[in-house]
């Protein structure tokens, strides 16, 4: 049980010295920018019988939606917490495997892990772009309601 | 005058959100904003990654400025302090002069000290080595990792190297060093101090924005945001790979370890 969602920790911390790679400083930041990657990864892990790319597509959402929630809270751009809160899910070890099997000559897995890698890819853009949208959306209808409220009042 | 140095701010204010990680929309909004709070009704901006070009006409005379941005410093930190000036500037429209001296005072900040920012580079190494699934020794062999990735995008830098030769040159030494430990008969993981140490590479920003530019309809800086990306990516790629040959070839002995 510890050992399977030790990762989230890991994911936590390696988000946490992230920020300090990208100079974020306030703490509040850095902290819901770990958690957002953090939670990422635990909704990855959580339905471990569906396939990787529903699974990726799942928690990249997730990742989105608390980034949207706290830009809203903390009031900074979204795209903070969501480029701290993606790179876990950013698929390192399939594509240090593809170049493996690159080098060793090995085809048909060099092409097997790199449509893997290429699918779980696909799967973060769209599920990041889903959300992205759907939040675009709202404050579009919010700042015209608002608007709309504006004029009546004069 | 008033109007020129609306624009100069204006461009400044654009250059500085792009270099720090601000999406296309959100340089051509705020801009924008900006603009429409001082009471200019007939502006045109216009922004790709490497360049900015603003136009007020006021009656039938035109104010255009461009500017061209090469570098980025990526500091989320600087983001957000614009993006809180951008919105409070909208609302109060202080004076210029006012605006000029907040933005120097957001710009002049400084960053990270040098150690801070090496110990950082060195944990996430650590810390991604143990999230895909390394132990406690190879994530110790990914620390020194890390270090070597910060030294040489700082040093490349400094010399003005494309991102392609940056990222081969620091996937490769930083490729090295767990390989040739392992070649040398200590019993690591060398692919997941590898992979680890990678994540640093990554462009994040970079894959980030340039699924929410696509979004919002900015296909020409999405094109370029991609290519970018794929460039970076093939540089680590090409770095690493020429360090698993290199090792191979200078230290054939233990062949079919790694």
């Amino acid at each position: 049980m510890l050992k399977t969602f030790l990762p989230c920790l890991w994911a936590f911390l390696a988000c946490l010295t992230f920020c300090f790679v990208f100079e974020l400083r306030r703490w509040r930041f850095i902290l819901a920018a770990s958690f957002t990657g953090a939670m990422g990864w635990l909704v990855y892990l959580l339905p471990d019988n569906w396939g990787s790319v529903a699974r990726f597509l799942t928690a990249t959402v997730v990742v989105a939606v608390l980034s949207e929630i706290f830009a809203r809270i903390l009031k900074t751009p979204a795209t903070i917490f969501l480029i701290i809160g993606i790179i876990p899910m950013v698929p390192g070890g399939g594509i240090y495997y593809t170049l493996e099997a690159l080098i060793n000559g090995d085809m048909p897995l060099f092409v097997q892990r790199g449509m893997e890698t290429a699918a779980s890819a696909g799967a973060i853009a769209v599920g990041c772009s889903l959300v992205s949208s759907v939040a675009r959306i709202i404050a579009l209808l919010r700042r015209e309601r608002e608007n709309r409220q504006n004029r009546d009042a004069i | 005058m008033e109007t020129e140095k609306l624009l100069n701010f204006c461009c400044t204010i654009g250059r500085d959100l792009m270099q720090n990680g601000a999406e296309i929309f959100r340089v051509e909004e705020s801009i924008q904003h900006i603009l429409n709070a001082y009471g200019c009704a007939d502006t045109e901006v216009f922004a790709i990654p490497s360049c900015i070009i603003v136009n007020i006409q006021e009656g039938e005379r035109n104010y255009t400025k461009s500017v061209r941005i090469k570098t980025a410093a990526n500091n989320l930190r600087k983001l957000d302090k614009l993006n809180a000036l951008c919105w409070d500037i909208c609302r109060d429209t202080p004076p210029m002069e006012e605006n000029q001296r907040r933005l120097a005072e957001v710009m002049a900040e400084p960053r990270y000290p040098l150690a801070v920012s090496y110990l950082a580079y060195g944990l996430t190494a650590f810390f991604f080595t143990l999230f895909w699934g390394g132990r406690f020794t190879d994530a110790l062999a990914a620390f020194p990792c890390g270090l070597i990735i910060k030294w040489t995008l700082s040093s490349m830098g400094r010399v003005r190297a494309n991102v392609f030769f940056t990222n081969l040159l620091a996937g490769m030494l930083m490729a090295l060093p767990p390989l040739l430990l392992l070649r040398w008969g200590v019993g690591i993981d060398a692919d997941k101090c590898i992979i680890g140490a990678m994540m640093l590479l990554v462009p994040g920003i970079a894959i980030t924005n340039v699924i929410r530019d696509v979004l919002a309809g900015d296909f020409l800086t999405a094109v370029t945001r991609l290519a970018e990306v794929l460039i970076v990516g093939f540089g680590i790629a090409v770095g690493v790979a020429l360090a698993i040959t290199a090792v191979r070839f200078a230290l054939p002995a233990a062949a079919g370890l790694a």
